[in-house]
């Protein structure tokens, strides 16, 4: 009989680089993926729910049931990155508008569901504000038991933020939750800036996938050439160095754990978040043991991204030509 | 005769380091100091002003006035520095008991005064937590016609806090004041640990100064004893295997003798006073909200250069 893949939900708000990661874990075909659910972050929750199914009818795996999740951050109202991602939050490239539905229930509480019943610890990826985490966490504190990680892209340590100076977009958007998700006792991986910003997909990569691969290279390529083409977004590249001759698709990176940890370097910290003032989701690190508490958070500060995103490309192009 | 110096107020809470830049300033003989205005910080504004008085006296230059200022921070209880200054702030080596006394007047005030009675705008080297300068912009709202800048020790950008992580001690001691002083419209230079971060002192930089035998110099060396004994070195050889000696205070310092040592950049720039990362300075590089920049932020030093000139004027300057 065949092993039985590891069991993964994830949590998104669906989003260019998040379609770009969902495409990666099905087409990697090393997971057991048992739901996405959907939080409010880069474009309203409505169309975030809406992209999830059109991003899993393209993959051609509509039998995962898509959750409609927190409709808005636990402390404030919700946030929108559409200046990032288009009208519609996928590069408005014209992708076919879904004719399956999301499944009947909350994400949060779909969530805790399905992590209690699994006979195996559930890895938790999350590509989005925390807010479902977290509710999941409040909703059924038994839970903690049964996730063998949340992997997180969120947060900003030795790299200036992409929200504010300091915090990370998904961070900022709900402090509340990352500070709820960070000290609810399960290990968190953090896969924030100091990654992504390691990471850089580039012109010839998505002309490679438009030229090798199938539907979702096409997809790709086009989802992506507003974002390629956009000078606004090379305002920070004094920083972004690496960014001079393409984009970071931020949940690719922090996927890439997923795929395979080994292309990463961590330690184990202690993180708290800051709750207010204009930190506001900063993700603080004590390096130097002030705190005197054990570590909680996994931080990963060093990447192959060169050798992720290869892979990125070679699992996409296989599956487009199995489709 | 047109006086030539540069008009100076130091804000200050001696301190080891503060002990070797007063002395700098002292000794360079380029400023006009007006007055030393002490603050809480490195030890309780008592003691803080009887070091200063011992410090000048040792200098020589009891004319210039000592004024005591603020006890404790804007909003929270003090911290401060013993760990790194000893119980009397001047590493316990002894020195004498000033004759002297503090003058009269309080040092938020006597900011503000000095400032308008001063024929050019000021410069105030905040080397301490920046609560007296912070009470000065509330009691003066025109105090930005008066002040050039305020060269202000302290922050921590792109590395990590020395206080909290992400937080310098001068900021965190009284992170209220100093977003007050940022936001007052007096041009801030922020010349915090990325800069104190790239100096540092070697046991040869201070065997200059024991050769060229004054009070002055006898006064950092023995300070400079106390700072060694409590990094666990006995002898001047270790010290260069172990890290350099931190005075922070006299990198600022150099940023006064010659800005053209830095390399600095204007940017908007603000102090967290809530939570976690309360003192942060958080500079906003890319300006999102358009404002107009309020913080010369120093990120690159020839600390080297500013080290000879420090030990040269020493040598020379008493």
């Amino acid at each position: 009989m065949e092993k039985r893949l590891p069991p993964v939900i994830i949590d998104t708000d669906p989003g260019i680089d998040d379609a770009a990661a969902i495409f990666w874990v099905l087409a990697s075909g090393k997971f057991d993926v048992k739901a996405l659910t959907i939080a409010n972050g880069n474009i309203g929750l409505d169309g975030c729910v809406t992209n999830a199914l059109r991003v899993l009818e393209v993959a051609g795996r509509t039998e995962i049931p898509v959750y409609r999740g927190a409709y808005r951050p636990i402390m404030k109202p919700p946030m929108d990155a559409s200046w990032v991602h288009g009208q519609d939050g996928l590069g408005d490239a014209g992708l076919p508008m879904p004719t399956a539905k999301e499944a009947p229930g909350y994400g949060p509480a779909e969530m805790a569901r399905i992590v209690r019943e699994s006979p195996e610890p559930v890895t938790i990826l999350s590509l989005a504000p925390l807010t479902n985490v977290a509710l999941a966490i409040l909703l059924d504190p038994e839970m903690k038991k049964n996730v063998k990680e949340i992997l997180f892209m969120g947060g900003a340590v030795n790299v200036i933020g992409n929200d504010t100076p300091v915090a990370s977009f998904n961070a900022a958007v709900d402090p509340e939750a990352t500070h709820i998700v960070y000290h609810s006792g399960i290990p968190v991986v953090q896969l924030g800036l100091d990654i992504c910003d390691q990471f850089t997909e580039t012109d010839a990569d998505f002309e490679r996938l438009r030229d090798e691969g199938g539907a979702i290279g096409r997809y790709l390529y086009d989802m992506t050439r507003a974002w390629r083409q956009r000078d606004s977004m090379r305002r920070y590249s004094r920083w972004y160095k690496t960014r001079e001759d393409g984009i970071g698709m931020n949940d690719v990176a922090a996927t890439a754990y997923l795929i395979n940890p080994d292309w990463f370097t961590c330690e184990d910290v202690a993180c708290d978040i800051q709750l207010g003032g204009i930190s506001a989701g900063q993700t603080v690190v004590d390096f130097r043991g002030w705190w005197k508490k054990e570590p909680n958070v996994r931080f990963a500060y060093a990447v192959d991204g060169r050798a992720a995103v290869e892979q990125w490309m070679t699992d996409l192009i296989r599956c487009d030509h199995r489709q | 005769m047109e006086n030539k110096q540069m008009p100076l107020i130091i804000d200050t809470d001696p301190g080891i380091d503060d002990a070797a830049s007063i002395f700098w300033v002292l000794a360079s003989g380029k400023f006009d100091v007006k007055a030393l205005t002490i603050t809480h910080g490195n030890v309780g504004v008592e003691k803080c002003a009887v070091n200063a008085l011992r410090l000048l006296e040792a200098a020589g230059r009891t004319d210039i006035p000592v004024y005591k200022g603020a006890r404790a921070p804007i909003l929270r209880p003090r911290i401060s520095a013993e760990y790194a200054h000893g119980t009397d702030g001047m590493g316990d080596s002894g020195m004498p008991m000033p004759k002297v006394q503090a003058a009269e007047g309080r040092a938020a005030s006597r900011i503000v005064e000095i400032a308008r009675a001063s024929d050019r705008p000021v410069t105030i080297l905040a080397i301490g937590p920046i609560t007296n300068v912070a009470i000065a912009v509330l009691l003066e709202p025109d105090l930005k016609q008066y002040v050039d800048k305020v060269i202000f020790m302290g922050g921590a950008v792109r590395v990590a806090g020395n206080f909290t992580p992400v937080a310098s001690f001068n900021v965190a001691a009284d992170p209220e004041a100093a977003q007050i002083v940022y936001q007052s419209g007096i041009p801030v230079v922020q010349i915090g640990l990325d800069i104190c971060n790239q100096f540092s002192f070697r046991p040869a930089d201070f065997s200059n100064l024991e050769k060229a035998d004054s009070p002055v110099n006898r006064f950092i060396c023995r300070m400079v004893q106390f700072r060694l004994r409590q990094m666990g070195v006995t002898d001047t050889e270790s010290v260069a295997r172990s890290d350099s000696i931190a005075l922070n205070d006299v990198a600022a310092t150099a940023y006064l003798m010659n800005p053209d040592w830095f390399t600095t950049e204007m940017v908007v720039g603000d102090v967290e006073t809530a939570g976690r990362c309360a003192g942060q300075t958080v500079l906003d590089f890319a300006n999102r909200d358009n404002r107009v920049p309020n913080v010369c932020f120093a990120s690159g030093v020839d600390s080297q250069a500013a080290i000879r000139q420090w030990s040269r004027d020493l040598c020379g300057g008493f």
